[in-house]
C-alpha cells in the first residue's frame, strides 16, 4: 500500500510534540500533515508558565503518569544541556513549594525525578512567614512561544507540513488522509464532542522582574511564581467550566497581591501583561484509538487531548504513546488491505 | 529445546512473509518440499490411507505427516503429492502447496485436481499469469473440455491472441473464452469444478460479483464442499462484503473445525469489522490446532504459519494490550492462549 497519510489537528504543545515524534520514531513510512486553525503565540500553550511540576490525573494509574514525566524530563533535561537551550526556551530553574498545613504524603511521586529534591530548612522557611512547611527542588521551565517555535521548526526540518486550517469536523479529513491524530486540547468539546472534556479557565500576568531566580509555587495550586527567560509568569485562578477569553481586572489584582505577599519585590514588577488561556481537563488524558465508521467508511484515530494544567509535565511522555498508537493504526491499515485466502 | 525450536520455526516463516503485500513472496520455481526431519509415521505401512482418514478428519496436521510419509515410501506417488498439496493449503502453508502440487504435476500432468489446486494456490499469492496457465491446462487437459481448446486452437480471433501471448489481458481473454464455452456447452447442466474454475478466474480479474455467482452454482451442486464454502467467503471478503463473507466461512468451519485455511480468512474478516477480540480469538484456535495435533504426536518443531502471526499482531495492536502485543512478538502462544481463554 501507499505511505499512510496522517494529520495531525493542533498545534498547540501537544500537537506539535506528538507530531514531531511520529516524524521521528515512524519516518519515511507515512507523511504528516499539521493542521491548525492558531498558531503560536495564540495558542494555550502561550499562556502557560511551562513549568515541569506535574499535576495528577486521577483517572490515569501514578506509574504511568510517573512513566510520562520522566521521559519528558529527561528528554527536555539534555535539551537545557545542549548548546539548542537557549532558542528551544528550555532552562533549569529552583525553587521552593510552600505550604500551610502539614503534607499529607512526605514527598510526592514525581520527587525523584526533579533534581535535588528535599523538604526545606527552617532556615528558608523564613521567607514564607505565612507557611509552616515545604519542598525544594530544581526543575525545567519551557518558555513559550520560543519552545513552540523550535518544535515548529523542528517539524519542518523534519519533512512535515504545516498548514493553518480549521477542522470543524474530522470526517472532513476522510478523502485526503488515512489517520486522523486529535491534538485540539480544549476544541476537542466541539471537535468530537466529548462532554468529559471542560475548561479550567486560567488567568495569568507575564511581569518584567528580572531579579526574581527563584520559583515559588503555593501548595495549593492557586498562586505561584514562575520566572522564565523573558518575563515571571504570575498566577493564577481555576474556574471551572469558564469559557471567557478576555482578563478580569479584579482578578488581575487578587493575582497580582496574592503574589506580592509571597514574594514582596514584585511589588516593582513593571511591564504586566494578562493573559487567559482554557486548559482542557478531564480526570485523565485521553490517548487512545479509535476508529470511527460513517456509512461503511472508516476514519482511524489516535486521540492526545484533555492534559489540563499538567501539559507541559507529561507532553513527551503522552507524544511517544500517541505516536506508538499511530503507529499500531498503521500496521491495521496494512493488515486490512491483507487479503483472503480462497 | 521445544522452545528454541519454536522460535526459530516461527522466524523462518515470518521472515518468509513480511515483504509488503502485493510484492511476489514465493517464488514459482520450484525450490524443492522440505519434509520433517523428524516424522513418526516414517515407515508407517499403509500411510497414505491414514493420512487420508485424517484428512476427513479434519486433523491437518497429522495428514501432512502420513502424506509425508507415504511420499517417502514411494516418492513416484502423484496421488500423494496431490492431497499433500490440497492438504498444505488448506493448512494455510501455500509454499509447501505449491511445490507439493507441482511435483505431483510432474508426475501426473493431466491431474485435474491438482492443476485446480495450483490455479487457486497461484491466485492467492499474486502469480496471475502461472494462474491463467494452470486454469487453461485444466481445461486442455479434462477429457470433458478438452475439444473446446483444440476447435478453438484454428479460430483466427485466437491465432491472433496467441500470437502475444506474453500480453496478460490476452491470456485472460483466451482462457475466459474457453471456460465461457464450456459453460454454454453444458446448457442447464452445472459442473461444480467448472464453476470453481470461472470463480477462481473471475477472482483473479477482480470481477467478484460474477466470482460470487460461479461459487455459488458450484454450491448448489456440492453443498457440503467445505473449501468451496472458504472460496465463496475469500471471494465475498476480497469485494468487501465482509459479514457475508463471515457466514460463508462460518459455513465451511461447521463442516470441517480444522480447516486452518478458513479459520484464519474469518481472522481476517474480523478485523476489517473491527472485531478485533473474536479475530485473535480466531487466530489463535489456528496456531493452537497446528501446533496441538503435532505435539500428540510428539512432533518436535511443529510449524506455525507465519502470516498467521502477523495477522494475529495486527489484530492484538488494535486491542490496546502491550502486554499480549509483546507476547505475539516473542511468539508465546501459551500466554496468549491463557490471556484469551483458549485450551492450549
Amino acid at each position: 500500500m501507499a505511505a499512510p497519510r496522517v494529520a495531525v489537528v493542533g498545534a498547540g504543545l501537544i500537537g506539535l510534540s506528538t507530531a514531531l515524534h511520529i516524524a521521528e520514531v515512524i519516518p519515511s513510512c507515512c507523511s504528516i500533515t499539521l493542521l491548525s486553525e492558531q498558531f503560536s503565540p495564540n495558542t494555550t500553550s502561550d499562556v502557560a508558565a511551562g513549568m515541569l511540576i506535574p499535576h495528577t490525573y486521577p483517572g490515569t494509574p501514578i506509574h504511568v503518569q510517573k512513566q510520562w514525566f520522566k521521559e519528558t524530563f529527561t528528554y527536555l533535561f539534555a535539551i537545557s544541556n545542549s548548546a539548542e537551550a537557549s532558542e528551544a526556551g528550555i532552562h533549569l530553574v529552583s525553587g521552593w513549594q510552600v505550604f500551610k498545613n502539614p503534607l499529607e504524603a512526605e514527598v510526592p511521586f514525581w520527587s525523584d525525578i526533579v533534581l535535588g529534591f528535599r523538604l526545606m530548612s527552617a532556615a528558608e522557611l523564613q521567607k514564607f512567614p505565612q507557611h509552616s512547611h515545604g519542598q525544594a527542588f530544581t526543575t525545567l521551565k519551557c518558555e513559550c512561544p520560543p519552545y513552540l517555535m523550535w518544535l515548529e521548526k523542528r517539524l519542518k526540518a523534519n519533512g512535515v507540513q504545516i498548514h493553518t486550517r480549521k477542522v470543524a469536523d474530522l470526517w472532513e479529513l476522510h478523502s485526503e488522509y488515512d489517520i486522523v491524530v486529535n491534538c485540539a486540547g480544549i476544541g476537542a468539546r466541539q471537535l468530537v464532542g466529548d462532554q468529559q472534556l471542560f475548561p479550567i479557565r486560567g488567568q495569568v500576568l507575564k511581569v518584567h522582574a528580572p531579579w526574581v531566580k527563584n520559583f515559588i509555587r503555593d501548595g495549593d495550586g492557586l498562586t505561584y511564581i514562575y520566572p522564565g527567560i523573558h518575563s515571571v509568569t504570575l498566577g493564577g485562578t481555576r474556574e471551572k467550566e469558564s469559557w471567557c477569553l478576555s482578563p478580569d481586572p479584579g482578578t488581575t489584582r487578587d493575582i497580582f497581591d496574592r503574589c506580592c505577599s509571597l514574594e514582596p519585590s514584585l511589588q516593582r514588577a513593571q511591564d504586566i501583561r494578562v493573559k487567559v488561556g482554557l486548559r482542557p481537563s478531564r480526570s485523565c488524558v485521553r490517548l487512545q484509538k479509535e476508529v470511527l465508521s460513517q456509512g461503511g467508511a472508516k476514519l482511524l484515530v489516535v486521540h492526545n487531548y484533555g492534559h489540563g494544567a499538567g501539559g507541559f509535565s507529561v507532553h513527551r511522555g503522552t507524544a511517544k504513546e500517541a505516536a506508538h498508537l499511530v503507529g499500531e493504526c498503521i500496521a491495521a491499515l496494512e493488515g486490512s488491505s491483507s487479503k483472503a485466502k480462497l | 529445546m521445544q522452545a528454541e525450536w519454536e522460535e526459530m520455526a516461527r522466524r523462518n516463516w515470518i521472515s518468509e512473509n513480511q515483504e509488503a503485500p502485493g510484492q511476489v513472496t514465493i517464488s514459482t520455481i520450484e525450490k524443492g518440499y522440505y519434509f520433517h526431519t523428524e516424522n513418526p509415521f516414517k515407515d508407517w505401512p499403509g500411510a497414505f490411507e491414514e493420512g487420508l482418514k485424517k484428512m476427513k478428519e479434519g486433523d491437518l496436521p497429522v495428514t501432512i505427516l502420513y502424506l509425508e510419509a507415504a511420499i517417502l515410501q514411494e516418492p513416484n506417488d502423484a496421488e500423494a503429492w496431490q492431497f499433500l498439496g490440497v492438504t498444505q493449503a488448506e493448512n494455510e502453508n501455500e509454499q509447501a502447496a505449491i511445490v507439493a502440487l507441482q511435483r505431483c504435476l510432474e508426475l501426473q500432468p493431466n491431474n485435474l485436481k491438482a492443476l485446480m489446486a495450483l490455479a487457486v494456490s497461484y491466485t492467492n499469492t499474486g502469480h496471475q499469469q502461472e494462474a491463467y496457465q494452470a486454469l487453461r491446462n485444466w481445461i486442455k487437459q479434462n477429457p470433458k473440455y478438452k475439444y473446446i481448446a483444440k476447435s478453438k486452437k484454428g479460430s483466427p480471433a485466437l491465432t491472433r491472441r496467441m500470437s502475444k501471448t506474453s500480453d496478460e489481458s490476452s491470456l485472460l481473454e483466451e482462457v475466459k473464452d474457453l471456460y465461457l464455452e464450456a459453460a454454454h456447452q453444458n446448457g442447464d447442466m452445472i459442473d461444480p469444478d467448472l464453476q470453481t474454475g470461472l470463480g477462481v478466474l473471475f477472482h483473479l480479474n477482480g470481477e467478484f460479483n460474477r466470482a460470487i455467482d460461479a461459487f455459488s452454482a458450484a454450491l448448489t451442486v456440492r453443498p457440503e464442499d467445505y473449501t468451496l464454502w472458504n472460496r465463496l467467503g475469500a471471494t465475498l471478503a476480497n469485494g468487501d462484503r465482509s459479514e457475508e463473507a463471515v457466514e460463508a466461512y462460518t459455513r465451511a468451519l461447521e463442516i470441517q473445525p480444522g480447516f486452518i485455511r478458513s479459520r484464519y480468512n474469518l481472522g481476517i474478516s474480523c478485523i476489517n469489522l473491527g472485531a478485533y477480540r473474536e479475530a485473535v480469538s480466531n487466530f489463535l484456535t489456528a496456531l493452537s490446532l497446528q501446533r496441538k495435533s503435532r505435539n500428540q504426536q510428539q512432533v518436535p518443531h511443529p510449524a506455525l504459519s507465519g502470516n498467521i502471526w502477523a495477522a494475529l499482531r495486527i489484530a492484538l495492536s488494535m486491542m490496546d494490550q502491550p502486554e499480549l502485543f509483546q507476547a505475539a512478538n516473542v511468539g508465546d502462544l501459551d500466554i496468549l492462549l491463557r490471556a484469551f481463554n483458549l485450551e492450549p
